[in-house]
């Protein structure tokens, strides 16, 4: 389905190996979590094993947070808590925004505007505080932190599908197709769809980068993955009033994870961005 | 990838030469080697002597005075190349400044003579580019391109985009400026109507090469080499019963046909087009082609 | 409790509310340092946040403006380099840029949420979440509706000014 991408090495290239590296390593990380951490994450079997807030030992790589939990095998558990909200949230929002945005763009007309008068009022709205407002609606928990990602994150499909498709009407091959007498369904899902998923990956890599903060914000805020589940945001937050006291161990990690996640989602998005981009302005001489 | 290859054109004073070819045949790239504004990882090999002076030996300050001030280019699409956010004043002083010391009224007079050769009204001289239509735009570049009067201006495919009376009226202000001035002229087009109107003389290019140079008179009635055949016979006229064109499509640049590059096209191919590549030979007095067969078409 | 200014002083008579400005009108420029450093932490976290996000923008914008047929025609008539950098491409890729600052300023009213959680500093949004959390929904739309007011306003201002910069755009 793409076109053969060069092995160039270019630097949008190697962004894009490293973003993707990174997803991998993660999303490892979550599935393995189990194998990988060496002590439970939560419960009762995991509080007080050692007097609380120890600094990295070798115990303990990332040391133990206030309950005496070991911060890296919360840090590995907290990946899959992550992934899974970002997942959720991420895949979600594709799967309502890009047959909307299809439809929108193709049907034109008072349809669209209404729909589109929808999407750019949630759009225009900080994320992080609809996500609040949404998840305390809903409640908490990962499921719920998950829908309340994927609202944020609707309109952005919809608007980046429908900005395609608008384009990719237009184009004489759809006009071939209408003339040859394919039902408007047909036109949708197999002209214009297929050349409009080529830019949904770029989307897809940054707006998974976006929800993972978001996720980690609300968390932080409180009104996200509660205590005593293992997740970044949340391990941050309750790391901060031990700061003072010395206790680094505790935000960094977390705080690194968070970045580290972010960052590789970023670089996949932006190299696939450079890389694809060039290719679709060719396409349109 | 060669842009041209091997190309070598001698322009006198007063004199216009009309290019002619098809996209992707080069000639925009000469036009803009010519004035050295080609993009920055393109080499250039070669040599451009200009009244005397070799461009590729100065320095980057002289070759930015004689951009405007003694060679100027026009340019096809007049829609986009002027400064949104500037008006046709500003236009016109910023150019007029940046070669030649003179007061901002001196600068302004000289513009509006100018527009006024070019039958622009002046006083929309505080009117920006988006307030004219593209006839107008294209006749605002010309007067920019003018207002330093350059020695030769280098015109590419300067009425493509334009109807065919806007067209009549540049072509009538060349015409004017080549009498009146003594300005040599480079011409860049497709179309060869233009080219027998206003040019003295005519090289054809192909796929980056010249296959054919000669006097305006000598490559319409009397062409050589076989792409000209071609492309005069493709032009439609009022008792035109049967439509002609070349068949095939022009070359992909980065791995050009062997020997011959018009060869996979042409009708009287033979083997050795293949292998050999044609010289320009000069076949008549001030006329050269490049194929190996010219003295048949004769 | 916020950390908006030193516990030991106390801050400025409330002329705006805003401790910087009321400190300069009333002469004091000891409350007025005081009030700077405590800016300086959460205005860096935000500045450096979004200072990502504008080169970015910024880029893009210049990328493509530097391209431009108007540039090329420019260089063609021998206009310094210097110049058309600056009059040709950065000030046409300036205009989205503005936009884009503006609604961004807009938006940072009430979507500074988590800078002003960790600084501890009584914001738009920290109310908003805080209303939330409370489910005290009077003071959840109040605040949207201020909100959605500001974020109006601050659009009619970018379209002014762009009016102001971009000819094109005049009514």
């Amino acid at each position: 389905m793409l076109p053969m991408l060069e092995k160039r090495r270019t630097l949008a290239g190697v962004m894009s190996w490293i973003g993707l590296g990174i997803l991998v390593v993660f999303t490892l990380i979550a599935v393995l979590a189990p194998v990988l951490a060496p002590y439970p994450a939560q419960g009762p079997y995991a509080q007080f094993l050692t007097p609380p807030n120890q600094a990295p030992s070798f115990n303990h790589w990332m040391g133990t947070d206030n309950l005496g939990q070991d911060v890296f095998s919360r840090v590995l558990w907290g990946a899959q808590t992550s992934l899974e909200v970002m997942a959720i949230g991420v895949i979600l929002a594709l799967a309502v925004g890009f047959p909307v945005g299809l439809y929108s763009g193709y049907v034109g007309g008072s349809i669209d505007k209404a729909i589109l008068l929808v999407m750019d009022s949630v759009y225009a709205f900080p994320g992080l505080l609809l996500a609040a407002l949404v998840a305390a609606m809903l409640g908490k928990g990962p499921f719920n932190i998950g829908i309340a990602i994927t609202v944020i994150y609707i309109p952005l499909y919809y608007r980046v599908t429908r900005n395609q498709t608008l384009s990719v009407r237009e184009e004489t091959y759809v006009e071939a197709a209408r003339s040859l007498g394919a039902r408007p369904w047909t036109i949708m899902w197999v002209y214009i769809a297929y050349n409009v998923l080529i830019t949904i990956p770029v989307i897809f890599a940054l707006s998974a980068a976006d929800a993972i903060l978001t996720a980690a914000g609300l968390s932080y805020l409180g009104l996200g993955i509660q205590l005593p589940t293992p997740d970044w945001g949340l391990d941050l937050s309750v790391a901060q009033q031990f700061l003072t006291d010395g206790v680094w161990w505790t935000s960094f990690f977390p705080g690194l994870m968070i970045i580290l996640l972010t960052v590789g989602l970023s670089f996949l998005g932006e190299g696939l961005n450079d890389l694809i981009n060039p290719l679709l302005k060719k396409g349109r001489t | 990838m060669h842009a041209l290859d091997n190309i070598s054109l001698d322009v006198a004073s007063g004199e216009s030469i009309g290019i002619v070819g098809e996209t992707g045949s080069g000639k925009s790239t000469l036009g803009k080697a010519v004035l050295e504004i080609l993009p920055p990882r393109t080499e250039v090999k070669g040599r451009l002597v200009f009244r005397g002076r070799e461009l590729g030996q100065l320095d980057k300050a002289r070759i930015r005075h004689i951009r405007g001030e003694e060679i100027a280019l026009i340019f096809q699409d007049p829609m986009t190349r002027l400064n949104p956010l500037m008006t046709i004043e500003d236009h016109f002083v910023e150019t007029i400044k940046a070669h030649q010391r003179v007061s901002r009224q001196e600068a302004l007079a000289r513009a509006e003579a100018a527009l006024a050769s070019m039958r622009v009204p002046e006083s929309r001289i505080s009117n920006y580019p988006h307030e004219f239509s593209g006839g107008m735009r294209q006749r605002i570049m010309i007067a920019l391109a003018l207002v330093l009067n350059p020695s030769l201006l280098v015109a590419d495919e300067p009425t493509t985009s334009l109807d065919v009376i806007v067209e009549a009226q540049i072509l009538e202000i060349l015409e004017d400026l080549k009498r009146t001035y003594k300005m040599s002229l480079l011409l860049i087009t497709h179309n060869l109507g233009i080219v027998a109107e206003v040019c003295d003389r005519v090289a054809v290019f192909y796929a980056g090469k010249i296959v054919e140079v000669g006097t305006v008179d000598d490559i319409f009635t009397r062409p050589i080499h076989p792409y000209t055949r071609l492309l005069l016979q493709s032009i439609i006229h009022l008792d035109t019963k049967e439509l002609h064109s070349i068949d095939g499509a022009p070359p992909d640049l980065v791995s050009p046909p062997t020997g011959c590059r018009f060869h996979p096209r042409c009708p009287y191919a033979q083997a050795v087009c293949r292998e050999k590549i044609p010289p320009l030979d000069p076949f008549r007095q001030d006329q050269l082609a490049a194929c190996l067969f010219g003295k048949d078409f004769l | 409790m916020n950390s908006r200014f030193d516990i030991s002083s106390s801050p400025p008579a409330a002329i705006t509310g805003l401790y910087t400005i009321d400190s300069l009108l009333a002469g004091r420029l000891d409350l007025f340092i005081i009030a700077i450093r405590h800016l300086a932490l959460p205005c860096l976290t935000l500045g450096l946040v979004l200072s990502g996000f504008f080169a970015k923008t910024v880029r893009a914008n210049l990328l493509r403006t530097i391209n431009a047929d108007y540039v090329e025609a420019a260089r063609a008539r021998g206009i310094k380099e210097r110049t058309i950098i600056s009059r040709y491409a950065f000030k046409n890729a300036l205009i989205p840029v503005i936009t884009v600052l503006g609604l961004e300023f807009a938006i940072l009213f009430a979507g500074a949420v988590l800078t002003e959680t960790t600084f501890n500093w009584d914001g738009m949004g920290r109310l908003l979440i805080d209303s939330i959390e409370v489910q005290d929904y009077p003071l959840i739309q109040g605040t949207i509706i201020v909100f959605s007011f500001i974020i109006v306003l601050i659009s009619i201002l970018v379209d002014i000014l762009s009016g102001v910069i971009d000819p094109r755009v005049r009514y």
